[in-house]
């Protein structure tokens, strides 16, 4: 059944909806919405959501923006995927003729005719085929595209598009057939996927915060963008604070021990009366910290505030360096100490900066990664702090590169924002990493985050 | 005001312009709804031949305003001309006349904008490059694109005959205000698509045919997500493919190297292309 087209209530309130979310909607706009969804006659809820872009917009990166906010308003999967793009597979089905009766009938009806219908059942199937998915898990909507795009769903498509060309140039309309394919799969799944998530808000909000007021007990996760500020400052300052001790302990060892025998030796110049005390030498051990913080899809908003904590450390205390991981290991302690709130989520928003392989968690390789770019700093009150989720997509870890990572650090410190009943699940490698940690706490709201500092405040000398 | 004016995909590739569903459906958006249309992309993708192939189609006059740093209200919209007045002032003084008045329609030069608004037959107004003008610049535009007038002191408010429609373009090298893009209907022009870039190249290269059109494209498009400062436009690639057709070379093996400096024109980016396109030979 087609729905009617949107009212001018429904329209000002969409309108509403979109300045209420950043998405700059000019005083006109729903005026002209209506008369121009009144001219092409258009009662389709699609259309209509199709042409009011060009109201709605005025940014290409507002794109994006408005197809999730038309999804989450009108409750429908929105993607205004550009379907006139017009490839043509013909070439991929031709090579794959003989190949038909194995195809998978989605795709095959996509190849024939790569309509946007077509390519919505594609990506239905594709989802529906991963049964581990769980939207009610804290992760991003990007870490469960990643995952499904990693299936063996997709891989068995994408090898269709493995076909050799008698010449180069041959060779790059393959590439790019495949490459526009992927990109147009992945960019449904995720609208899909975000609909899911929206349609069934309630089903999936985490039912143990519904009743809390208290913004310091609430998850990271779930804070809508005035919490969020509020909190990242918070973060900010509980880092600040973890600094300022850490500044304190390694500044109170002004004088070392009383030297008994220096002293009476001195005593001898004053003819026995010990006018001066002497006092060994201080031997500076100042705490050298590396903070090693995973950004990969499946840790979300922990990072920004992770990010954001770790700021407040780096810029009231010098003596530490900041590495992101996803698939090897950045540092980015000049970007972090310079940048605070908001503008942290600028390192994430370059995400591919930081992917070294795949973009997809590694954390055997990440620690090998800090274990060589650190390999010149003494390992002499070295802390390292971690903030990860220890989700490592079934990979293996080597118990060899653990014992590397615990012999290079005095003290080793875990912030896991994962509920504590998911880890060790599925591709969770907690139970490796425990034995190696000094410490390893959930935190996902800013009073586990206290209660972190505080223990940890006393443990870095 | 609703205007009864749209343009179909095959009525712009009657003009050569190859265009999607998607620019097509947001100009006659703007065409309709008699608003202007701001066209914002890549430097070479085919804004201003979108604005040219319209004018063409629909027999519009095409009145050119070229933003640039510093421009203003002297070269948009009016000017006095000076030269004139002095002689005139001169030679009533002379004549022993009284004298008239200078600031007249005799002594008014028009630029575009004014062109424009005064336009007795339908024309197009094209701002290009708008993002190179000053902030000043935008300020003088808004009165125009919203209420169809502008202001000169000496003679007043001038309002539009309703006979003209503007299309302005960016190349987004700075942010646009606010309240200009809300006045526009807005576009976001990307390079062409495989298939587009396609019909483009073999309407411009005679017996090209359609795989081998499509196979160029695919290079270019691959060429263009390198890590490129300027990725080359459709006009650099159309130069390059007439230039390679007419001297019948190969587009294998070594035949981008030697003409590479008509598609690519920075040196590191040749370098980048050269060295990209070989690994992906090799694998």
């Amino acid at each position: 059944m087609k729905s009617l087209i949107p009212s001018n209530k429904v329209l000002s309130e969409f309108a509403n909806f979109c300045r209420q979310n950043n998405l700059n909607v000019g005083v006109n706009a729903t005026k002209d919405a209506k008369n121009l969804l009144s001219k092409y006659k258009i009662v389709d809820i699609d259309k209509a959501i199709y042409y009011l872009q060009f109201l709605f917009i005025s940014n290409k990166k507002d794109m994006e923006k408005y197809n999730s906010l038309a999804s989450e308003f009108f409750k429908r999967n929105v993607n205004l995927v550009n379907m006139s793009k017009g490839l043509d597979y013909e070439k991929i089905l031709s090579h794959n003729k003989s190949k038909f009766k194995n195809m998978n009938t989605s795709f095959l009806n996509y190849l024939k005719s790569p309509s946007h219908d077509n390519l919505k059942q594609l990506s239905n199937d594709a989802v529906l085929s991963f049964a581990s998915l769980d939207l009610s898990r804290p992760v991003s909507i990007n870490y469960w595209v990643e995952r499904i795009m990693a299936s063996a769903y997709i891989d068995e498509i994408a090898q269709f598009f493995n076909i050799t060309s008698r010449d180069n140039l041959g060779e790059f309309q393959i590439y790019e057939l495949k490459q526009r394919f992927i990109s147009q799969l992945r960019d449904e799944i995720f609208s899909q996927l975000f609909y899911m998530k929206n349609k069934n808000k309630k089903k999936y909000a985490a039912d143990f915060l519904d009743e809390l007021s208290d913004l310091s007990e609430k998850d990271f996760l779930h804070t809508d963008k005035a919490e969020r500020k509020e909190l990242l400052q918070e973060a900010r300052k509980l880092g600040i604070q973890l600094a300022v001790k850490l500044k304190k302990q390694a500044n109170n060892r002004k004088k070392g021990r009383i030297s008994l025998r220096k002293t009476i030796r001195k005593s001898l110049s004053y003819g026995g009366s010990m006018f001066a005390i002497v006092h060994l030498s201080k031997i500076k051990r100042k705490p050298k910290l590396i903070v090693f913080c995973d950004i990969s899809g499946s840790m979300a908003l922990y990072s920004i505030f992770g990010l954001n904590f770790l700021s407040g450390i780096l810029n009231a205390f010098r003596n530490i360096k900041a590495y992101v991981f996803i698939d090897g290991s950045t540092e980015v302690t000049d970007i972090v100490r310079k940048n605070a709130g908001e503008e942290i989520s600028s390192i994430l928003g370059k995400w591919n900066n930081y992917v070294k392989l795949d973009g997809h968690s590694d954390y055997e390789l990440s620690i090998e990664s800090l274990l060589e770019s650190i390999k010149d700093i003494s390992s002499s009150n070295l802390h390292l702090l971690v903030i990860g989720d220890a989700r490592n997509n079934y990979r293996a870890i080597d118990q060899q590169v653990l014992n590397k990572f615990k012999d290079k650090f005095k003290k080793i410190y875990w912030l896991n924002p994962e509920k504590k009943q998911y880890w060790s699940t599925g591709d969770s490698i907690v139970s490796s990493i425990e034995p190696i940690c000094d410490s390893i706490e959930e935190v996902r709201n800013l009073n586990q985050l206290k209660i972190f500092v505080q223990k940890i405040s006393k443990q870095l000398v | 005001m609703i205007k009864d004016i749209s343009v179909s995909i095959k009525d712009l590739e009657s003009v050569s312009y190859f265009a999607s569903e998607y620019i097509v459906d947001a100009l006659n958006s703007a065409l309709v709804l008699n608003k202007p249309l701001l066209i914002e992309g890549p430097a070479g993708s085919g804004k201003t031949w979108l604005a040219k192939a319209l004018s063409h189609l629909m027999e519009w006059k095409l009145i050119r305003l070229q933003s640039h740093e510093g421009i203003d209200e002297d070269k948009a919209l009016y000017e006095w001309n000076y030269r004139k007045q002095l002689l005139s002032l001169q030679s009533d003084m002379d004549e022993k006349k009284n004298i008239e008045n200078i600031f007249s329609e005799e002594f008014l030069i028009e630029r575009p904008i004014l062109q424009a608004l005064r336009s007795k037959e339908m024309s197009l107004l094209l701002i290009d490059e708008v993002d190179r003008a000053d902030e000043e610049m935008e300020a003088l535009l808004l009165e125009v694109l919203a209420e169809d007038q502008v202001t000169i002191p000496e003679l007043g408010t001038i309002t539009g005959s309703n006979n003209f429609h503007t299309i302005l373009t960016s190349n987004s090298t700075r942010e646009l205000s606010d309240a200009l893009k809300r006045r526009c209907i807005y576009l976001y022009l990307d390079f062409p698509e495989i298939n587009r870039e396609a019909m483009i190249l073999r309407n411009h290269i005679e017996g090209l045919d359609q795989d081998e059109a499509e196979k160029v494209a695919s290079l270019i498009s691959y060429i263009r997500k390198l890590n490129i400062q300027k990725p080359p436009s459709i006009a650099e690639v159309i130069d390059w493919l007439r230039y390679v057709w007419f001297k019948n070379y190969s587009l294998e093996g070594n035949g981008l190297e030697k003409n590479i400096g008509i598609l690519i024109k920075n040196n590191n980016d040749q370098k980048v292309v050269l060295e990209e396109i070989e690994k992906f030979n090799s694998k």
